[in-house]
């Protein structure tokens, strides 16, 4: 047995933890049975998945962020980290045995739910929906605590962070209960959208428990090449797709259409990149180190986040470059999107180095505020001011208008983009300039 | 067993190690000392493979850390000095826990007993850790440490909080785990404590490597002895340097510290030599170095030829 797992097995499924969840679930389906007099039926269906949701999603997510957040605070973390134990056994051994005690009152309130519904050929795929759901959200919620664990012993996973969770799981289910009978259309053919759904979350939950392996990965200073960010924006820029082509749609089209929405995801990825993983000062002298020495693969091992993400960005503008003539095609958004794929590139490049200034001058932490600021000011305080005073030119400036043919949005975004790369130079120089 | 290459880790605004270099033989305890933010924990880190360096190469038992840090971990025990157990788990379950993911398969129950049977944890198999005593818990977490056999082990600061009984019983252990087999690095402030087991010392300052000598004698049939005057003899020390199988003496008032060659009879022998020069001898001893004069010339020796 993975000695991981077993380890939150014993912590998670203590007798008394047990019995009191155990018997706090029990009541309330009870009580629910009482109200629906005395039989299964529609409030217990409800209260079946409503405590579903709470037990086994928002309460699951906490165990299983905590399952490596007690490591940090008890100081064992470390005697973790030097274990034989490698990054797949650490993290299904968390996201599996973290929520042990939830998945138990999981499978009583999907016991229930079983028993009040009819069962339908599309009975299984709501299954699967509902426990692909819940794991994707202990996986999202083990992502969070390592991201936490790169900034030192963490408080807890943001309240903010699991509320949106728990919205996130209620909705989801709203969406595969309230729509059995309908159906999704996806490269031009028509889906059961229970199926479709089924799939696509159990396809989502494993991306992030991938995407937890990777991150723990990191943590153990296992060296991997960055190949996955790329594989996942193309697989959701290949199910976005599917929903805005249909069958008689051309392969160039089709080909454009992608390489649009993967543009987009990898922009909107570089931006989360850059907030969820703790600044790394010493980062661009070992990159250097690293280059001086020629060790590409160590340069492509240790590159950041947000920087592989601008590179997928970058090679989809060439791409879009070369499938240009497509683009008509597109529906408006993606349309202007394909068309300012090189100013958005740029806008993207300068506020990932604002960014890492901010970062390199506050060396303890608190940094994200100002960045928030600063995008705050950069597109909407100073361009609306400017906008109201009648200086079309200085607003254009400061956010270059979608009207604004894209040569010209670079040329004038270029010079934003060095100044942002000095002041990114000097704020990391004096950061590691020696004190005292 | 460890080899360490010009090994260099940043911190930012601080140089945490400077090309630090040197090689630890197997079955040796090196004492690791230096001031405060010398870099004494960065170094045992990068050690362990829990932190990346910005330059250098570190090797434990042939496996290259920074490359293979997982196959390295299987061949390293550590002892943090902010070190934790898992208080809700029972002594047997931490020691379970961690044979087994230290890839401990076999024979896991009787590793747990000789392992706690080493530590006198024996009677403590089934109290939750978080019960035990600041003693047992740091015998506790050392049994940890070493349940899979390691090669080497690395402990920082070790017998910080620990009671002089319990340190005197830690030394006994450290001394049992070298007979064993195993090589360790140890990190202390406390010096007199290092003297007790150190096989060699290895001084930090401000990131470099200031020092790296042998405590114990090379030979076997070399030690270090002291003679005890009774009243000052100013040709002492020449008389002594004079006699057969002595090298390296050196005088502090009364006492003469040297390096001698040769077995009991010789000693016996130069003894009465001595007498015969007509020295007033009180005594003749065996010395280990006093390892907190050691440091603290290495020290100022060099903080002297840095002021020059």
């Amino acid at each position: 047995m993975n000695p991981e797992f077993q380890r939150n097995v014993w912590l998670g499924c203590a007798p008394p933890r047990l019995v009191s969840a155990g018997a706090g679930l029990s009541a309330l389906l009870a009580l629910a049975w009482l109200v629906n007099g005395r039989s299964f039926g529609a409030i217990t269906e409800n209260a079946a998945l409503a405590c579903f949701v709470v037990f086994t999603g928002a309460w699951g997510a906490q165990l299983t962020s905590t399952s490596l957040i007690a490591e940090l605070r008890g100081h064992t973390w470390d005697q973790q980290r030097l274990s034989a134990l490698g990054p797949w056994a650490m993290a299904w051994g968390k996201l599996a045995g973290g929520p042990a005690a939830a998945w138990l009152c999981g499978g009583l309130c999907l016991a229930v739910y079983l028993c009040s519904i009819e069962l339908g050929p599309n009975t299984a795929w709501v299954i699967v929906a509902l426990g692909s759901s819940a794991l994707g959200l202990h996986a999202f919620a083990l992502l969070g605590a390592l991201l936490l664990a790169q900034r030192g012993p963490a408080a807890s996973v943001p309240l903010s962070l699991r509320l949106a969770g728990a919205a996130g799981l209620v909705w989801l289910a709203r969406v595969i209960l309230h729509r059995p009978e309908t159906t999704i259309r996806w490269f031009g053919h028509d889906y059961p959208a229970t199926v479709f759904t089924g799939v696509v979350l159990a396809l989502l939950a494993a991306w992030l428990v991938f995407g937890c392996y990777r991150l723990m990965c990191e943590a153990l200073l296992v060296r991997t090449l960055p190949w996955a960010l790329a594989a996942c924006v193309g697989f959701l820029a290949f199910l976005v797709t599917g929903t805005l082509v249909d069958a008689s749609a051309t392969q160039a089209l089709t080909l454009t259409t992608a390489a649009t929405v993967a543009l987009g995801l990898a922009l909107a990825a570089s931006y989360l990149a850059a907030f969820a993983y703790a600044p790394d000062p010493l980062l661009p002298r070992r990159l250097l180190a690293y280059a001086r020495r020629r060790q590409w693969r160590a340069v492509a091992q240790e590159w950041p986040l947000w920087g592989v993400a601008l590179g997928y960005a970058l090679v989809l503008a060439i791409g879009l470059g070369v499938l240009g003539t497509e683009r008509a095609a597109l529906p408006t958004a993606w349309a202007s999107l394909a068309a300012g794929s090189w100013p958005l590139l740029l806008f993207a490049c300068r506020d990932l180095l604002v960014f890492f200034a901010i970062a390199a001058r506050a060396p303890r932490g608190g940094h994200e505020a100002s960045q928030l600021m600063y995008l705050g000011l950069a597109y909407w305080l100073l361009p609306g001011v400017t906008a109201l005073a009648g200086a079309q030119g200085l607003t254009n400036l400061l956010r270059p208008q979608a009207s604004l043919s894209p040569l010209v949005a670079c040329a004038v975004l270029l010079p934003q983009v060095a100044l942002a790369a000095l002041w990114a130079r000097r704020a990391w120089l004096i950061r590691m300039t020696p004190q005292g | 067993m460890i080899s360490i290459a010009n090994l260099s880790h940043d911190y930012p605004g601080i140089r945490a190690l400077a090309e630090v270099s040197f090689t630890l033989e197997a079955q040796t305890i090196t004492a690791l000392v230096g001031p405060n933010g010398a870099g004494k924990t960065t170094l045992m880190r990068a050690l362990c493979g829990l932190e990346r360096p910005l330059a250098g190469s570190i090797e434990v038992d042939g496996i290259d850390v920074i490359e293979e840090p997982r196959r390295a971990h299987e061949r390293i025990g550590y002892l943090a000095d902010f070190f934790g157990v898992y208080e809700a788990l029972s002594v047997a379950q931490c020691l379970e826990y961690a044979a087994a993911a230290n890839g401990i398969r076999q024979g896991l129950h009787a590793r747990i007993n000789e392992t706690a049977a080493a530590l006198g944890l024996s009677t403590r198999l089934t109290q939750a850790a978080g019960t035990l005593s600041r003693g047992l818990r740091q015998r506790l977490a050392i049994a940890q440490a070493i349940i899979h056999g390691p090669r080497v082990l690395v402990l920082d600061e070790p017998a910080a909080g620990l009671d002089p009984e319990a340190r005197h019983a830690l030394a006994a252990l450290l001394r049992s785990l070298q007979a064993s087999g195993m090589t360790l690095l140890v990190s202390s402030h406390i010096l007199a404590e290092l003297e007790q087991y150190a096989t060699h010392m290895l001084i930090l300052e401000a990131g470099r490597l200031r020092e790296f000598r042998a405590l114990a004698p090379a030979a076997r049939d070399t030690h270090t002895l002291v003679v005890e005057l009774a009243a000052g003899a100013p040709t002492a020390a020449l008389i002594l340097a004079a006699q057969p199988g002595v090298a390296q003496v050196t005088q502090r008032d009364h006492r003469l510290l040297f390096e001698f060659t040769g077995d009991a009879r010789a000693q016996a022998a130069l003894l009465h030599a001595l007498v015969t020069h007509g020295l007033p001898v009180a005594g003749l001893a065996h010395a280990r170095p006093d390892l907190q004069q050691l440091y603290l010339d290495t020290l100022k020796t060099r903080g002297a030829s840095h002021e020059s």
